[in-house]
Parts: structure tokens; sequence; C-alpha cells
């Protein structure tokens, strides 16, 4: 990957901040890569699609839904890299005026709210996608198991909690500002 | 206790630097557990409802496209073929990024699809040609939504759909306006680049055009496929975005020959990144617009403004004023849903002719689009050009002021979008 | 105490479906003396269909208002009221699907699976709107036709030497105006109410199958709700769907007029042409059916019933 999409971490300073490292960057790589082949069989459903239906008068019926069920699939899938490498949009205007030690502590707060949210969210997800599982729900037009592309959210919250403490560990609350331009 | 979940909570964790996504899936849950007595396996189904939709596909398509053209060649021959032709004009370049954006509205309904593809193509030359970084970003963030005002427009056909209006009567509406708009962003920055004294590049001459003409063939003709596509009737403006990707990526690794297939990989990579951190707050987004729509505080918005019985242009002033700050929050197409079964029969009562209050509608939700500090045009633009959004805020506010004067003559001149349609009959 | 309450939704606007909920509401207030405070939510604004119907399942909305069609991944046998050339009108529909052994047994699927049943009705018949005029069976050869991706609908497409194109309904209007498809099938009332006829003025009137609308509530609120209530809310929905049905024949009449007065055209087959249309598509509700034995049971059922409806 390119070194944008790719940062440079200061060095671990123990074990447990360099299993971290390494779990987060592992998890992270593979995530984007499926998020990656996602987004191209999106590509290539579309075109097949248009080529299908104007020139040989044979749509795919499945194409629509299954670009749909791709991009959540995209979504929740990159939305773990996002979360490692610190890139989620927020509005840095009110922490960029509070001195180091309150800058901190309201790092902390989001980490611990970022978590609290993401679990409360997967749990409920988890009833859900449970009970479409049990009711064996069907998709129209492929006919799989609506369970399956619905699961991505839960996978994705879990993940997105599980890479922001891995973060916590990994680079503490002193990870350097990082500005895009 | 509504108050404290729509206001204080949201904007409080805001401050504190939580992610977008987070602080409206906070509120959310705060709002259903608190407020509504939701069982929060709504916020999961919302989440994938609000990502389960065929136009947002335009979202990572064009954002790929966007990504491979910038570096396959396709940007910089078209930037060097417009520079050419027009580059002797005082702000020849940011009137290039408004047709541009313009033009792409023609072919897409997605404005964040607009802010990634043009923007891709126009910034670096933006910069290039003397701009600053924030003017070139502000501008294409406000650029953009003028593709949700040019037909085709998926949040018109949600506004024909939900006041039962026809969609290629208010599309057709929907063509003065854009052009209006697009008229006085170019006006703007011609004005723009006088007061910063912008160097005016060399005046064209033949001979370079023909050479960037020559050189851009394959780049001209990129518009030219997905326009011809999508009004020849061989795909649709969403599907377009999936044509422009292959086209792209043909273009610059078999004919430029500027990208390899494994950077094409790896742009792919970095586009999955940008896509997923937009559409995350979309998902989210989906959720905060579920609760609001249940929570019943829009009707009694609405119902409070009916009650004021205020005189015709006054109540023109508060629904823009409504809409505005209902924009603000949600997307357009979940605004619409919300606000026009609230208040078209208020618009009836006062007169007002539908289609022209589709427009208002559509207007105001497009500035919504990019008014700080929610608006998914801003977090994409500071996704996708890095820009600190607080610098973004401050560098909007020209095109916001514009966008409000435009609004107003929108409002109180109903011809300029009823024209065309007496025209047409 | 504060009154229970209970959300409903629906994908459309001023319509049948709109007037039913509005129906329901007014009985349901009636019968639960305000105990019971019904919200209702037209054109999507909760979601799409299946995200209404699965919130419907899960309890975090109560009611879904909705072609049985698209409840069909929650059950097959939701699909089989849609097959083509089993009844002859709306009224023999409407008799049909109200027979009380017809209506429990149909309204009874989905009780496994979060859902309870509460009615049903007769929207308006199945016809096919047009970018060029279409006047015999042989036209509609080679026409690209949006439908859902559902075995009943695209196997009628298929049957009649046209192309399925299944396609969302946000991408239907500008696809239609730009000849990415030639047209689709649907019901009157909703074409005109969506003014279709500006992208495709011409509907012919095949009226091969009867597109309905069926209700369902939420059975995990349902079954909390005490005695008094459940009673209320499925007599409720019951009487709805009686009393919407003569306000539906009515309303499609009115669209009727309404489409040829904006400019669109309204065509038949010939009555012979009609004929061979209908024996052409009749064996499709069979065929579909006879992969599940339950639905090959229901659809027995209703063609049985139909036919004592005469
Ligand atoms: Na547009
Ligand atoms: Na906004």
């Amino acid at each position: 990957m390119s070194a944008q999409a790719e940062r440079v971490v200061p060095p671990s300073r123990d074990t447990l901040s360099a299993v971290a490292t390494c779990a987060g960057h592992a998890i992270a790589a593979v995530a984007v890569r499926i998020a990656g082949v996602a987004l191209l069989a999106i590509v290539a459903i579309n075109c097949a699609n248009v080529v299908g239906r104007y020139f040989f008068a044979a749509p795919i019926g499945w194409a629509e839904e299954a670009m749909l069920y791709l991009m959540v699939l995209l979504v929740f899938s990159a939305m773990a890299t996002v979360t490692w490498q610190g890139r989620h949009i927020s509005i840095e205007l009110v922490a960029d005026l509070m001195p180091a030690a309150a800058r901190k502590a309201a790092r902390l707060l989001v980490i611990v709210l970022t978590v609290a949210t993401c679990l409360l969210v997967a749990s409920s997800s988890y009833e859900v996608v449970s009970m479409l599982h049990a009711f064996d729900q069907r998709s129209d037009a492929l006919e799989m198991p609506i369970w399956i592309p619905q699961g991505c959210i839960l996978v994705g919250l879990v993940l997105a909690g599980a890479l922001t403490v891995l973060r916590l560990l990994a680079y503490r609350l002193d990870e350097p500002e990082r500005r895009l331009d | 206790m509504g108050a404290l979940v729509f206001g204080v909570l949201p904007l409080g964790l805001l401050g504190l630097g939580a992610p977008i996504f987070v602080v409206l899936l906070i509120a959310t849950c705060a709002g259903m557990l608190f407020i509504g007595d939701i069982p929060l396996r709504a916020v999961h189904t919302a989440i994938f409802g609000s990502l389960d939709v065929f136009s947002l596909l335009a979202i990572p398509l064009f954002i790929l496209a966007g990504d491979i053209m910038a570096r396959g060649g396709i940007a910089r021959r078209l930037i060097e073929l417009i520079l050419a032709m027009i580059g002797g004009v005082r702000g020849s370049m940011p009137m290039a990024t408004v047709a541009s954006a313009a033009a792409f509205g023609a072919m897409s309904g997605s404005s964040v699809a607009c802010v990634a593809a043009i923007g891709k193509l126009t910034i670096p030359a933006l910069e290039k040609g003397g701009y600053t970084r924030i003017f070139s970003v502000s501008l294409i963030t406000a650029t953009g939504v003028i593709d949700v005002i040019i037909p085709p427009s998926i949040p018109m056909i949600i506004y024909a759909i939900a006041a039962q209006q026809s969609a290629s009567e208010l599309f057709l509406a929907g063509i003065v306006p854009g052009l209006v708009v697009a008229a006085a962003l170019a006006g703007y920055v011609y004005l723009h680049a006088r007061w910063h004294n912008i160097a005016i590049g060399a005046r064209p001459r033949w001979s370079q055009i023909r050479v960037a003409a020559r050189g851009a063939i394959w780049a001209v003709l990129a518009p030219a496929i997905v326009l011809g596509g999508i009004y020849g009737g061989v795909f649709t403006p969403t599907e377009a975005a999936g044509v422009a990707c292959v086209y792209a990526i043909v273009v610059s690794v078999f004919l430029y020959r500027e990208m390899t297939l494994a950077q094409v990989w790896q742009v792919t990579l970095e586009s999955c990144v940008l896509v997923a951190q937009i559409m995350i707050i979309v998902a989210a987004a989906g959720a905060y617009s579920w609760l609001i729509t249940t929570s019943g505080f829009p009707a009694r918005l609405v119902e409070g403004i009916a009650s004021l019985q205020l005189e015709t242009w006054m109540l023109l002033l508060a629904i823009n004023l409504i809409l505005l700050c209902v924009g603000s929050v949600l997307e357009p197409p979940a605004a619409i849903l919300v606000m026009a079964p609230l208040l078209t029969p208020i618009a009836h009562q006062a007169g007002l002719n539908p289609l022209h209050f589709g427009i208002i509608v559509t207007v105001n939700l497009a500035v919504g689009m990019f008014m700080p500090p929610f608006g998914l045009n801003l977090f994409a633009a500071h996704a996708i050009f890095g820009t600190p959004l607080p610098r973004l805020y401050r560098g909007v506010v020209p095109f916001f002021v514009i966008y409000l004067m435009i609004l107003m003559l929108l409002t109180y001149v109903p011809a300029l979008t009823l024209a065309p349609m007496a025209l047409y009959r | 105490q504060a009154p229970i309450t209970m959300k409903i939704g629906t994908a459309t606007l001023n319509d049948a479906q709109h007037e039913w909920m509005k129906i329901f509401a007014r009985l349901v207030d009636a019968q639960a003396k305000g105990r019971i405070k019904v919200e209702i939510y037209p054109s999507s604004q909760l979601g799409s269909i299946p995200r209404m119907v699965e919130g419907t399942q899960f309890g975090s909305i109560q009611a879904v208002v909705a072609p049985p069609e698209f409840l069909s991944g929650v059950d097959t046998r939701f699909e089989i009221i849609g097959a083509p050339g089993v009844f002859r009108d709306v009224a023999q529909a409407t008799a049909t699907i109200q027979d009380p052994a017809f209506n429990r047994e149909f309204l009874s699927i989905g009780a496994n699976k979060g859902l309870k049943g509460i009615g049903i009705f007769v929207n308006a018949p199945a016809i096919f709107n047009t970018r060029s005029r279409v006047e015999h069976l042989k036209d509609f050869a080679g026409q690209k036709l949006r439908v859902f991706a559902s075995p009943i609908q695209t196997e009628q497409i298929r049957k009649l030497g046209a192309t399925a194109v299944p396609m969302s309904l946000g991408e239907v209007l500008p696809a239609l105006q730009q000849g990415t498809i030639d047209g689709l099938m649907s019901v009157l009332p909703v074409l005109t109410a969506m003014r279709f006829y500006d992208a495709a003025k011409y509907i012919i009137e095949t009226d091969q199958a009867m597109v309905t609308v069926v209700s369902v509530v939420s059975k995990i609120w349902f079954d909390k709700l005490p005695g008094d209530l459940q009673t209320a809310v499925a007599e409720a929905g019951a009487v709805a769907s009686v009393e919407v049905a003569p306000w539906a024949v009515n309303f499609a009449r009115q669209q009727r007029e309404a489409w040829t007065a904006a400019g669109g055209v309204l065509t038949k087959l010939p009555s012979a042409e009609e004929a061979e249309f209908m024996t052409m598509l009749r064996p499709i509700g069979a065929e579909v059916s006879a992969r599940n034995p339950q639905a090959k049971a229901l659809f027995d059922l209703l063609v049985k019933t139909a036919a004592t409806k005469a």
C-alpha cells in the first residue's frame, strides 16, 4: 500500500503495544483488501449487466442486489481500516483549543464512547442477524440468506470496537497529531 | 429531553472530537431508548436500509473513477486542454471547474460523487493556477451540490413521488435554477480572481490547442461516452458511474500507459478507505433520520409555523429557514420524505405552484449539504482532499452567501422555475 | 396511562394502501378507546418495504402494509396470490380473498416468522405501461420490461417474448425517459400518481393478475397486548380490508380517467388474443408453486375458492 494508506507508527514501547500494533496492521490490511475486491466486483457486475441488457437483451437478474450487498461489505470492512488508521471524520474545533491534559482526557472519553457505541449497536445488530438466520429469511433475487449481508454490519461494528481498543494499546493516548494537508 | 438528545448531546460530542458516525449513533440510541421507547434493533435495520439504496452506488464508483482519472493522465490532459483554450481569461480555471460540475450534474444525481470526480480533476490545476487550496476545495464543495439541482436529480424524483408531481416537469423546472447557480458561481470566481490578482495564463494559440486536443482525445471522450450512454438509453445515471470506472482503467492502463494494473489495485484500496469514511456517516445519518422521522419533531415544527398564520412572503421565508435547518442535519432524500408531506399542504394553501415549491425544497436541501457543521459534502471534501473541517467551514462562507441570495431569487421569482414549463407546453 | 404506540408504514401515498391505514387507525381508535395510538407513515418514511417487514418482525415498528410479493423472502407462499389467470375480475378476486377459509389460511403465513396477518384486499389489476403502443401480443416481443425479481413476474415476461429487467424504483423513471427500459408491469393508480404518462404514455390493460395488499403486524408486539386490544387490532384489520375495497375500485376508476385526461393512452388486447394471452400465462401459478408442497396446497385452495366465486 502507498504511504498515505499505510501510515508509519512510532516505535512500540513494550510487548503489549507491539502485539497490538501487529494485530491492528494485519486486520486493517486484510479488511481493506476485502473491500477492494468488493469494489472491483461491483464495477464488473455493473458493466456485465449493462452490456447484457443493452446488447444481448439478457440483464443479470441479481446484479442490483449483489452490487448493493457488496457495497455494504465494502463499507463495513474498509471501516475497520479507517478505524485502525484513525481516519474517521470528526470536527476537531474545540479539542484543538484545549490544553494538552484536557485533550488527552477528551481523547480517552471519545475512545470509550466509540467502543461503547460500536458494541451497543453491535449487540442489537446481533439480535437482528441471529433472528434473520433463525427465520432463514431470503433476499428476492439471489435468494441468499439475508443474514449474510446484514451480518457485515455486525462484524464491521465489532471490528471497529476491537480496533479502537487495539489502537489505544498500540499508540496510548499520545499519538502524534496528523494533518493530511 | 428532546433538546438534549437532538441538540446538546450531539454538539457536545462533536466538540470533543468524536467521530461523526459515533455522534450520530449515540444520539440515535439515546433518542430511541429515552424518548421513543423504540427497541435498538431499529438502529441495525435503519443502517442497513440507508446503505441498501441503488443510487448510492454512484458514490464508491465515481470516487474510484475520479481517483483513476486523477492518477492515470486523463485529468491532466483535460486540464491542459481547458487551459490551452481559455487560459487567457481571468478566472478561467475555477470557471471551468463550475462548468465541469454543472456538466457532471447532467449525468449524475449524487453531489458527493461530483465532489470526488470533478475535485480530483480540477483541484491540482486550480492550485497550479495560483488559487489557494482552501479556496479550491471550498469551491468544489459548494459547487458539487449543483448536481442535486441540475437534472437528473434523485432528490427531485423523491420529491415528485412524495408530493405527487411529475418528475419530468420538475426536471424541466430545475434547468434554469441550475444555470443561475452556475452563472452566479462563475461570476463570483471571476471577481475572486480579480480581487486576488491571480495571474492570467497565456493567450490561447491554435498550435497549442491542437497539441493539447490531440493528447486529450481519449480524455474528452470520457464525459461524452457517459452522457451519450445515459441519454442514449444504454445505462442509467447510477450505472454510468461504473462505466466511467472501466473506461478510466482502460484508457489509463492500455492507451496512455500511465498506470499499471498493480497501481489500479492500490488506487482501489485507497478509494475504499475514502468510501468507508464517507458512507459510514451516510449509514449513521440514516439511523438518525429514522429517529427524527418517528419522533414527531418535524410535524410539531411545521404545525408551529402553520399556526402563526403568516403572510405568504413571510411563510416562504420561514419554510426556507426550516428546510435549511433540516437540510443541515438530514441528507436530501431523507429530508424530503419527512418534510414534503408536512409542507406541501401548507404551500398548497398559500397558493404556491407545487413545482416551484419543489425547486425551493431541492435548492434548500442542496445548500444544507455544505452548510456547517453537518453536511455530507463537507465531510466528503475533508476525506478526499484532507482539508481540516474548521478551515473548510470558513472557506465555504462566501459560497453559502451566494446560494442564499439565489435561494431568495428562486423563492420570490417563480417565473425562473416555471417559464421553461410554459414554453414546453 | 400513556397509550400504546403503533407505528405502521407503507411505501405509497394517498392511495388504497394509505387509505387502508387511515381506516384502520380510525377503527382501532374507536375500538380500543384511545388505548392504542396508531401513527401512520406513508411513502417509505420508515424505510424500504423489506426493511419495514424486518422492522415489523423484530418489533421496531408494529405493522407494514404492502403487496404480498414483497414478503416472499419471509415465506414463498406470499407470492402465489399474484399468479396470473386466477381471477376474472376485481369483484371475484375480492370475494375469493375474503372467503373465510382462504383468508384465515393466507393470513396465518409468517406466524412462525414474527408476523401476524390482519387483512388483505385487492389494490388493482396488473397492467403494462410502455413507451410505444402495444395492442397485440406480438408487440411485447423484444421489449425490456421492468418487474420485481420474483419468479411469477419474470416468468410472465419470458412467456411474452419480452425481457424482464429488475430495476430499483428510483431508477425507473429516468430509465423510461431515456429508453433504457421500454416499459414496466405495475398497477394503474400508482402510475398515475407518479405521473409516468410524461415518460411513457401507453398503458395496455391486460388485467392478467390482481395486485393485492396484505397488512401484517408484529407478532412480538401483538402477543404482548391485552386480549381485548388484540381483538381490537385484529378486527380493525379485517374490517378495514373490507371497507377499503370499494374505495380502491373507485380510486382506480378516477386514476384511469386522470391518465387519459393527462394525454395518456389506454389500450386492450383484442378479445381473441386476450384468451390466448391468458391460456399462455395461466400455468405459471401451478408451475411456480409446485416447487414447494406448502405453496402448492395454498395455490390449490386459492384456485378452488376462486372457482366457487363465479
Ligand atoms: Na444531477
Ligand atoms: Na449541512
